[in-house]
């Protein structure tokens, strides 16, 4: 990110140089207005997807009636930020009898896990105006994968504050849930991964891209990691399912046996905060999947120019732009992709949801790690290096 | 080469590491000094990012903060009348407890102030924070060539350690064959 503003700026004004906080505020205000914007159409998106999944059409009434005349896909657009607008105005109950301090804390603690787990994430590479090829992210942290699974931590901290808090035993029940579940999934989601680290020889997301893009065995197509690791990817899709507490496995929420579990006393912002943070959560875990199993912002045997030239006018940062676009196409393929297993399955019962976990997943994510330690052997004995 | 850590980031990290510290026996509900002991261990976390040891940084939320903190946690929210603020503390001994945290502090303490500042780093540079740091930047590889060449020996001692604290578990755990069979009905069903 840094390199990337300071150049851009540089260009823009003729030789600013930006003080060294500025890039920071900048990725900050970016990420925080990304989060707000996806979640809203990802809300949108979750209930138009349910609507056609059960033969309705979901929201339909708010925004341009000529749009909604069109066809489902186009109506109800301004359902989510009429929402937003309530949750924001709506009053802001404090229970009497909770214990203050954690109820306060806990909405601030998931959000911030929310926002912190950006920072790794790689959406895009430029070589405009750089002498090598640099990986746009917040920071391409030399750990990122690690940093990203060590965060979501955070999140099962925050919930089980807030069921604590609430001093209500559905809360509580449901802030116990979610921290067995998401303490449990989080061990097979770590081993799922330890297979495209091990295929990569790195930690950092920008490297398994570029690592990805490089191929396997010299071939290309092979280099995504969904391929070699492919019950890596299973394993890693169906944690990140448990992880970010959506059906089937939201039990700590399931709201016959626990009204609505760790957020039952949160009203207005409060509330909003939890539902954004699962959102934006969702969507990371999505940016993940792209990022270590379907090559992140690379497509085999596509590079795009640093700039493009149309002749009367030259884009630069084309590649930045392409690179984006590739990324997001694929992430909301894997966001597609979870909101169809989210309305399609039953929910699980707790105890099969650990005895899921536990006694196949792991085992799995172990033969996956087995796996790829082999062709990784392979390629560093027959192809030398690292794949790539 | 020296690495300067940023003063102000040092000091209040070393600030939240001592306050949240402080908080975790001072505080009067069992359940807010778990959540300051998370404090505790996360600007920890921070320190070792400061100091630029990235893996150990994120290992520390991961193990300490993640997984022990929120046992401890559990641990917590099952025990009874946790919201009772007048639940007396177990601390029976707080002066004795004090000089032994004192001779504590006073181990790394006395290391530095009997070493003289390093000029092999730079002759001329005085630290902003009251240390210097080369700047070797530890990178997760090194690390792992580190752990499997000179330092095996320790890293499967400690994987021998684990495996035993783990059989430990079982076995208390496990229920005594000599004991009679709970009453139908009763018997716990997995979490």
């Amino acid at each position: 990110m840094e390199p990337i503003f300071e150049q851009f700026v540089r260009d823009l004004t003729g030789g600013f140089q930006v003080p060294f906080w500025a890039p920071m505020l900048v990725s900050l205000g970016l990420v925080l207005a990304f989060i707000a914007l996806n979640a809203m159409f990802m809300i949108w998106l979750e209930r138009k997807i349910c609507g056609r999944i059960q033969r309705r059409m979901g929201p339909m009434l708010t925004g341009p009636k000529a749009w909604a005349r069109f066809s489902m896909w186009t109506g109800g657009w301004f359902q989510t930020p009429c929402d937003s607008v309530k949750l924001l105005l709506k009053e802001d109950i404090i229970p009497a009898q909770v214990d203050r301090f954690g109820f306060m804390l806990a909405p601030v603690l998931v959000f911030m896990a929310a926002l912190a787990v950006y920072v790794p994430l790689p959406i895009s590479s430029t070589s405009y105006a750089q002498s090598a090829p640099i990986v746009v992210a917040v920071a391409d942290l030399d750990i990122g994968l690690l940093y990203v699974v060590a965060i979501t931590t955070l999140t099962i901290l925050a919930i089980l504050t807030a069921g604590w808090a609430s001093n209500n035993k559905y809360s509580l029940l449901g802030g116990m849930r979610a921290g067995v579940q998401i303490l449990s999934y989080e061990i097979p989601m770590l081993f799922a991964l330890m297979g495209p680290m091990v295929l990569a020889g790195s930690l950092s997301l920008g490297d398994l891209v570029l690592v990805q893009h490089a191929g396997l065995f010299g071939v290309p197509l092979l280099g995504w990691f969904l391929v070699p690791s492919f019950l890596g990817a299973v394993v890693y899709l169906i944690c990140a399912v448990a992880e970010t507490n959506r059906p089937p496995f939201d039990m700590p929420e399931a709201e016959q046996e626990l009204v609505a579990g760790f957020s039952t006393e949160y009203t207005a912002m409060r509330f909003a905060m939890f539902y954004l943070a699962e959102f934006s959560n969702t969507f990371v875990v999505c940016m993940i999947f792209t990022a270590v199993f379907l090559g992140g912002w690379t497509l085999p045997g596509f590079i795009p120019p640093s700039s493009l030239n149309l002749g009367f006018f030259s884009l630069p940062y084309f590649d930045l732009l392409a690179g984006m676009a590739i990324f997001f196409a694929k992430a909301y393929a894997v966001v597609l992709l979870l909101m169809w297993i989210r309305w399609t399955f039953p929910r699980l019962r707790p105890d099969h949801l650990m005895t899921f976990g536990w006694k196949f997943l792991l085992p799995l994510s172990f033969v996956n790690l087995l796996v790829c330690i082999v062709l990784a052997a392979i390629q560093q004995i027959y192809f030398g290096g690292n794949p790539g | 080469m020296i690495y300067d850590p940023n003063p102000v980031a040092f000091w209040l990290l070393a600030a939240m590491v001592a306050g949240c510290a402080l908080a975790v026996v001072r505080a009067r509900k069992l359940f807010h000094a778990g959540l300051a002991l998370v404090g505790t261990l996360f600007a920890v976390a921070g320190l070792y990012g400061l100091l630029q040891a990235w893996f150990l940084a994120a290992v520390q939320v991961l193990v300490y903060a993640g997984a022990i903190a929120i046992m401890l946690l559990f641990a917590i929210m099952l025990t009874h009348h946790m919201m009772n603020p007048d639940l007396k503390s177990l601390t029976t001994q707080p002066w004795t407890a004090a000089a032994l945290c004192l001779m504590l502090l006073a181990v790394p303490l006395s290391s530095t102030w009997q070493t003289a500042p390093d000029t092999t780093l730079s002759p001329t540079w005085t630290p902003k924070c009251g240390f210097q740091v080369a700047e070797a930047v530890p990178s997760v590889e090194a690390l792992g060539f580190r752990l499997l060449d000179p330092f095996t020996l320790p890293f499967e001692m400690v994987s021998v350690l684990i495996l035993v604290s783990l059989i430990g578990a079982l076995v208390i755990a496990r229920r005594d064959p000599t004991l009679p069979e709970p009453p139908e009905g009763r018997e716990e069903k997995a979490p």
